[in-house]
């Protein structure tokens, strides 16, 4: 067969040979035949995408950076190695925060996966909680130990606000972890301590015992004070014998020492005296009258040789010049001799210098080495002496030392212990305050506004793609199963047969192409239409919503106006006017870190807009500085958003006005005078500059400079207020009230506005002249007319300042006037009323107005307010409900936050009340009652620092405000500043001679301070003026007991009861003087009434108990209390008098059980502990146990005469008769007087006792 | 060069075609009982169609059988039909150049016989007809779908299924000619005549060696493979075959089929439909 036939026909093409034939074309129709499938595929998919994202909804991802700062306490009571600890608890805490507990309690609390929660339980979420979470450290400490340790929280979840919130939990908790850990370092350190301490006491107890033992056991002849003098003296001469030797040792190394330098200079003295003159050997070239002598010897020796030759021997003229020549000679040669011996005697001067210092320090070492052999001998001679007197033997003696050494290690060491468990302790305080290791939040929980990818778009375009792909994979797969034949270049790349003609249906295909185009395009019409109309529909309802918003803002409904910006950011979470009308409604109600938060959330989405920008970075400030810890991330991003203002906007005043700030703040005052005076220069509207440079001027001391500055200004533009007041308070604090009241008299005069004129009024006023404060009131009145609600400004002032009259005229005046605000005079009449206390007329006034305007919302808010007080206990709710109510709509409102929190007061539901006063206040910093509600609530809550400063702000405002000076007196009184409360106790009764408190409370500051008889009269006065309170009738009691006329006092009460009945209060104190006056009968009879008038007060029954024992009937007394016991079992008085009464008795077991039973109950009681011991010792049995008893009880109480009489008493039954001694000597410390020569008895006798058993 | 067989060897397209020619007829000269059919063959004599006698009918009449002469014919398909004319003509003349025989009788078969040809074979055969001095004669063999005698309204007429065992004097009324052109036709005629082999191999072998030397081109219009005996026979009976391949309808698979049982004759080529 022919090989080509043999492979004729070609076989069926596969995948390979396919590929090889296959052409573009082929795409085309393979799409073209079976696009359908796979859009169907894809649509199915996408289909399948968007259940992915209903189901599986695209998660936000919140996430906060936290940082650890170093501790600022001392590191050796909390670990000093940071790093290392740190990275250790960020390992734990991360640990922590992916627990299993934590994911559990957080699901529950933000109530996370609510779908799921249908199926699953909370321990089956966990698992997905945990994964969800992501807690990444950076910055480890392990690897650079300048790292700063990190710890990254995010949490990916579909709500954002929920995984903001979350995420801010897991950071509190952080904190919250971090302060306890911290706290709780520290204070196992203290509680490590505190073991230590107790470890070194016991230690030096038993040191303390054991010296004790061997003192007793040396049995010494002088007494044991001397004993322990002479040991420590003893001691003392050892350690000094110790040091002289030593010294000595040394004083003979330095003596031989110098002797041998003496000796080697003796030699060296001897030495330079037989030196002959001519070792010397002086400079003489350099001695100019040498050199003279020398020209002269040469002239002399010159001319006596000219004469010579000239004249025969024996002329006289050669004769007197060889004489000269000789005598000048001689000269010469005294001359070098007498250098010579000048050097030779310069050393020996020398030398003898140095021996002679060497011969003093030898003496002075002689004589401090016989002064040391002689204190020597002394301290040897003591020493003998002391042992001598003790008699000891040797060993004891050493014994002794020994003990006597460990005593004061142990007592050093105790005293050691006790100065670390203090700064422990202050270390553990501080830990708490947070001053120890911190965190630092480096970036707060993020709101995301993107969620994590894949997008719910790209989720279902990722499935759409892969429904594509897959029916196209699928199309594919039956194509390849039985290919066809596409087109002729198959045919001819396949079998090489020619394609002869080709009758395709162009038109159809072309047909269906304009088809497929067509349908194509009406699907993606659709879809863009769509996808524009739905988004049309969220812009346009996020714009709608926020419309409806400010429309309701416009209205006063501010709730509302909330709500309808919250649905708009819940329909766009990117419409920035929504969060930028948050703001402000948040910046109206004084909520600065929430307006904040949507300050920052509108710049960022809107950055361009420099309101926004401007109205973050006050906002922020405001917050910064509100905050007493100034925290710097705040300043550094006001100065971030300054920097941002002055870049984009650099006409602008703004920027530079905030950077300014932000320099002052940082203590850089003359750089920011620079920048301000520099950006004048700059901006066209530059006041708020200038004002600031003038301020800042005043701050570094240029006070002309500012003045000029401030006065140019207002000159310029008068319009600006901020000038006058800067002015002003500039003026204030330099003392000169009188130009500062020129200064608001101007700006009166420039502005013309009742502010202007308020202010000038309340400077007046506050320096005493209100005379003239009211003359620059009625100048306003004609002007304030004018003004809505300018005649309340004034009657406000008025009532402020107590001014009835004036301010009742000012509300009438303007009630007329301003006929459109009736309800906000009748209102403030209605508060005139209720400052005088006119509750009725208040209420009246209220109700009619009401009846007359029942839709008005500012009238139901005042007869709210003014029922509340008058409402029965039952309706108080009912009412507060109502304030609630009102308060939806009226959330800016100072005044019904006010009444609302009183509402809450009345419940006493203190927390909510203290926050609505503190809103109040928030609103309105002027609101005096809120101020005086917050003090009044301090004071009730004991926090009395802050009452009194409250009760100052309320003050500041009006000083005759009585009941802020009642607060303020109060609060001085409970924080022990009595001689302040009295005086302030004592401006109250100055303005208001009839408020009793302030004359009780006098009375009582008086009594307090030593003056009895001040008290008493006070006393007096309160009784004749407030008859009926039995409290003046109490206190005078109180004083002539105190006194010891018990009997004058008991006749005052008689008295009282009888012309007053038989009150409670008068009747428990009077059986309780019947007790005191030991009138048992008397007192029994007196609880008997006491119990009929109210038979559950235990205080009664236990007096009627006490009071049969008291009367001898004790096992009437002993029946009462075994019924109390029954009926009141935890309470310890029905157990501790009845084993007081029994012990007294002798019924010394049952006592014991009493006593047991109130152990059982408190652990720790030091009365029964005590007791119990007595009760041990008394019977002779378990002194160990006793001691035991005792000193838990000491333990609880360091200084009580019982107590360490108990003590004292156990030690003697131990022996441990030292211990006893030093007891007595504790006690003789702390006793009065009078009770020392009891106390001094039982001390010599414990020493008798023990000098005794040490003889025996 | 027309086309290739086998791409490995590089045998040119007519070289391999005639070598696969002779390699079949050597091969079935020495099948047994061959000897036989030769020598009948030698003994029958070739069938001659009394030309003068066919019928003729008009061209409006027949109109219907050919497609291109409708108005609405598409123009491309119309270039289509001459371009696959002067194809044949060249191919034909390139074989004769070669062989000394050209290829005269040509059968165009489809992959599947129940699709529509759209007149292919009735537009060739007027196409070449429309040349200078050439007669054509058009076949109508699709025996599962005739459709040139319903076209020409010759319900009850001869045909070829007549044809191929008719005597001389019978056989020009099997055939139509269009007046005026020398254009053939020879519809099936009615198969029911002949229920078992509606058209007689040999007869239809004589019929055509007569009539090769009467006409220059005879086109049989042939079944489809799916009805393969019948589509064999027909491409026996032909020098060469053209295919007609429906694009995107038609298999590899069914092709391979299809040249496997044409082996022996020229395959001219393909029309894609």
């Amino acid at each position: 067969m022919n090989p080509a036939a043999q492979d004729w026909p070609p076989q069926v093409p596969g995948l390979s040979t396919l590929t090889e034939i296959a052409e573009a074309r082929d795409l085309k129709w393979f799409l073209a035949r079976y696009w359908k499938w796979i859009a169907l595929c894809g649509a199915l998919a996408a289909t399948l995408g968007v259940g992915w994202v209903h189901f599986f909804p695209p998660q936000f991802v919140s996430q906060a950076t936290v940082r650890f700062l170093p501790p600022q306490v001392a590191g050796r009571f909390v670990n000093p190695n940071f790093s290392m600890e740190v990275g250790q608890r960020l390992f734990a805490l991360s640990q922590l925060l992916s627990s299993r507990l934590t994911a559990a309690r957080l699901i529950e609390s933000f109530a996370l996966y609510p779908e799921r929660r249908r199926f699953q339980t909370v321990e089956d979420l966990t698992a997905k909680f945990i994964e969800d979470l992501q807690v990444a450290r950076t910055g480890s400490a392990g690897d650079d130990p300048k790292a700063v340790p990190t710890l990254r929280i995010s949490f990916a979840y579909p709500d954002a606000e929920k995984a903001q919130r979350v995420v801010q939990k897991l950071v509190e908790q952080i904190y919250e972890e971090n302060r306890k850990y911290r706290g709780d370092q520290s204070l196992g350190t203290t509680e490590f301590l505190t073991d230590q301490l107790s470890a070194a006491e016991e230690r030096v107890l038993e040191t303390e015992q054991r010296l004790g033992e061997i003192q007793d056991a040396i049995g010494l002849t002088v007494s044991q004070t001397r004993l322990g003098q002479n040991t420590s003296r003893s001691y003392v001469i050892d350690s000094r014998l110790r040091d002289i030797r030593h010294d000595r040792r040394q004083q003979e190394e330095r003596r031989a020492t110098k002797r041998a330098e003496w000796e080697q200079l003796e030699l060296v003295h001897r030495r330079i005296e037989t030196r002959p003159l001519e070792f010397y050997i002086p400079e003489f070239e350099t001695m100019p009258s040498y050199w003279m002598l020398k020209e002269k010897v040469t002239s002399a020796k010159g001319r006596w040789e000219r004469l010579k030759e000239r004249y025969r021997d024996g002329f006289p003229d050669v004769s007197s010049a060889e004489n000269d020549f000789r005598e000048l000679e001689q000269t010469i040669e005294r001359f070098q001799k007498e250098r010579s011996a000048r050097l030779k005697n310069r050393d020996l001067e020398a030398n003898a210098g140095r021996i002679a210092l060497a011969k003093l320090e030898l003496q002075a070492i002689d004589k401090e080495s016989g002064e040391q052999i002689r204190e020597e001998g002394e301290l040897r001679a003591e020493a003998q002496r002391l042992r001598e007197q003790q008699g000891a033997p040797a060993g004891q003696e050493v014994e002794m030392l020994v003990a006597k050494r460990e005593y004061e290690s142990a007592k050093n060491h105790h005293e050691e212990l006790v100065r670390k468990h203090e700064e422990s302790r202050t270390a553990s305080e501080m830990e708490r305050r947070g001053q120890g290791e911190s965190v630092e939040m480096l970036e707060p929980a993020s709101l995301p506004t993107r969620t994590a990818l894949p997008t719910w778009w790209m989720r279902i375009v990722l499935a759409g793609l892969m429904g594509l792909a897959a029916g196209m994979l699928a199309c594919l797969v039956i194509v390849l199963r039985e290919p066809k034949i596409l087109h002729g270049g198959h045919l001819e790349s396949w079998a090489g047969l020619e394609v002869l003609a080709s009758f395709v249906m162009e038109d159809r295909i072309k047909k269906s192409k304009a088809g497929f185009r067509a349908k194509a395009a009406t699907t993606v019409a659709l879809l863009v239409m769509l996808l524009g109309t739905s988004c049309s529909e969220v812009f346009a309802a996020a714009a709608e919503l926020c419309a409806k918003g400010e429309a309701a803002e416009r209205e006063g409904k501010v709730s509302a106006a909330m709500l309808y910006y919250r649905r708009a950011i819940q329909k766009d979470a990117k419409y920035a006017p929504a969060y930028a009308a948050i703001a402000r409604i948040d910046l109206q109600l004084g909520e600065l870190p929430a307006a904040r938060e949507a300050l920052a959330r509108a710049v960022e989405l809107s950055p361009t807009e420099e309101r926004l920008v401007k109205l973050l970075a006050d906002t922020s400030y405001q917050i910064y500085f509100s905050d007493p810890g100034r925290p710097t991330v705040l300043l550094r991003e006001v100065e971030s958003l300054g920097d941002k203002l002055r870049g984009r906007w650099p006409a602008h005043p703004d920027g530079y006005r905030i950077l300014a700030q932000v320099l002052m703040e940082r203590h850089r005052t003359e750089e920011a005078i620079l920048l301000l005076n520099d950006a004048s220069s700059k901006v066209k509207n530059n006041e708020s500059l200038r004002a600031q440079m003038a301020a800042a001027m005043f701050r570094v001391g240029k006070l002309e400079e500012s003045r000029v500055v401030l006065e140019n200004l207002i000159e310029n533009s008068p319009a600006y207020l901020d000038a006058y007041d800067i002015l002003y308070l500039q003026w204030m604090q330099r003392k000169q009230s009188s130009r500062a009241r020129e200064v608001l008299v101007t700006k009166w005069e420039q502005t013309q506005e009742i502010e202007s004129a308020l202010q000038l009024a309340a400077h007046d006023d506050a320096h005493g002249q209100r005379d003239l404060a009211r003359k620059s009131l009625d100048a306003l009145l004609a002007k304030a007319s004018r003004k809505v609600l300018g005649m309340a400004r004034i009657g406000d002032f008025w009532l402020q300042r107590a001014e009835w009259k004036l301010a009742r005229a000012a509300y009438e005046r303007g009630q007329g006037i301003e006929t459109g605000k009736r309800a906000d005079y009748t209102g403030r009449i209605a508060e005139w009323h209720l400052a005088q206390g006119q509750k009725l007329a208040a209420r009246t006034l209220v109700e009619a107005e009401f009846a007359k305007d029942p839709t008005s919302i500012l009238l139901e808010a005042y007869l709210a307010a003014v029922r509340l007080g008058e409402v029965p206990v039952e309706r108080r709710t009912e009412e507060r409900k109502r304030l609630e109510a009102i308060l939806q709509r009226m959330p800016d409102s100072p005044f019904v936050r006010y009444h609302l929190g009183r509402a809450y007061l009345l419940e006493k539901n203190w927390q909510p009340a203290a926050e609505q006063f503190e809103r109040s206040v928030k609103l309105d910093a002027n609101y005096a009652a809120g101020w005086l509600a917050l003090a009044e609530l301090e004071l009730v809550r004991g926090n009395v620092a802050v009452a009194e400063q409250r009760a100052e702000t309320v003050l500041q405002m009006n000083p005759r405000n009585s009941r802020a000076m009642m607060v303020r007196a109060s609060a001085q009184a409970r924080r022990g500043k009595t001689a302040e409360a009295k005086s302030s106790f004592e401006e109250v009764l100055k303005a208001e001679p009839d408020n009793n408190d302030a004359r009780f409370w006098l009375a009582v500051a008086q009594a307090e301070q030593g003056r009895w008889g001040e008290a008493g009269k006070l006393f007096e006065e309160g009784r004749t003026k407030e008859r009926e309170n039995p409290r003046w009738v109490l206190a005078q009691v109180a004083l002539l007991t105190r006194d010891g006329k018990e009997a004058e006092a008991r006749q005052s009460l008689e008295r009282e009861l009888d012309r007053q009945g038989p009150k409670q209060e008068l009747l428990a104190r009077f059986a309780e003087l019947q007790i005191q006056m030991k009138d048992g009968a008397g007192a029994g009879k007196t609880y008997e009434r006491l119990i009929t008038m109210a038979g559950n007060n235990l205080n009664y029954h236990l007096g009627r108990a006490g009071a049969a024992a008291l009367a001898g009937d004790r096992e009437t007394s002993l029946r009462y209390y075994s019924r109390l016991q029954l009926d009141h079992s935890s309470d310890l008085r029905v157990w501790l008098q009845p084993a007081a009464l029994l012990g007294e008795m002798g019924r010394t077991a049952e006592a014991r059980r009493a006593y047991e039973e109130v152990l059982k109950r408190d652990s720790e009681n030091a009365f029964a502990l005590n007791n119990l011991a007595w009760l041990l010792l008394r019977r002779g049995e378990e002194p160990r146990h006793a001691l035991e008893y005792v000193q838990r009880a000491k333990r609880t109480v360091r200084q009580s005469p019982e107590v360490d009489g108990t003590l004292a008493e156990a030690y003697l039954k131990l022996d441990m008769n030292r211990n006893a001694v030093a007891v007595y000597q504790e006690m003789l410390s702390y006793l009065p007087e009078a009770d020392k020569p009891r106390v001094e008895k039982l001390l010599e006798a414990a020493r008798r006792r023990g000098r005794k058993e040490g003889n025996s | 060069m027309i086309s290739q067989i086998g791409g490995e060897t590089a045998i040119p397209a007519l070289e391999g075609l005639a070598a696969i020619g002779n390699a079949w007829r050597e091969q079935a000269e020495q099948q047994e009982g061959f000897e036989e059919l030769r020598a009948e063959n030698r003994v029958r004599k070739p069938r001659v169609l009394d030309m003068h006698f066919v019928p003729q009918m008009k061209l409006a009449d027949a109109a219907a059988a050919f497609p291109c002469l409708d108005p609405k014919y598409p123009v491309a398909w119309k270039q289509q039909v001459r371009q696959m004319r002067n194809r044949l003509t060249r191919f034909d003349e390139e074989v004769q150049q070669r062989e000394n025989r050209g290829v005269q009788v040509i059968s165009i078969v489809s992959l599947n016989g129940q699709r529509h040809r759209k007149g292919l074979a009735a537009n060739l055969g007027f196409a070449l007809a429309a040349m200078e001095a050439t007669k054509v004669l058009v076949i109508d063999a699709k025996l599962g779908r005739p459709d040139l005698d319903r076209h020409l309204g010759l319900s009850e007429a001869r045909g070829l299924c007549d044809a191929t065992r008719a005597q001389r004097e019978d056989l020009p009324d099997c055939f139509r000619r269009i007046s005026g052109t020398h254009l053939y036709l020879l519809p099936l005629g009615k198969t029911e005549r002949y229920d078992s082999d509606a058209m007689d191999l040999r007869g239809m072998q004589r019929l055509l060696e007569g009539l090769r030397k009467q006409f220059d081109w005879i086109i049989i219009d042939g079944p489809g493979f799916d009805t393969p005996a019948d589509a064999m026979a027909v491409t026996l009976c032909a020098d060469g075959t053209v295919y007609i391949v429906e694009q995107g309808v038609d298999r590899f698979s069914d092709l391979r089929l299809a040249l496997q049982q044409t082996q022996g004759r020229y395959m001219i080529g393909a029309v894609m439909m």
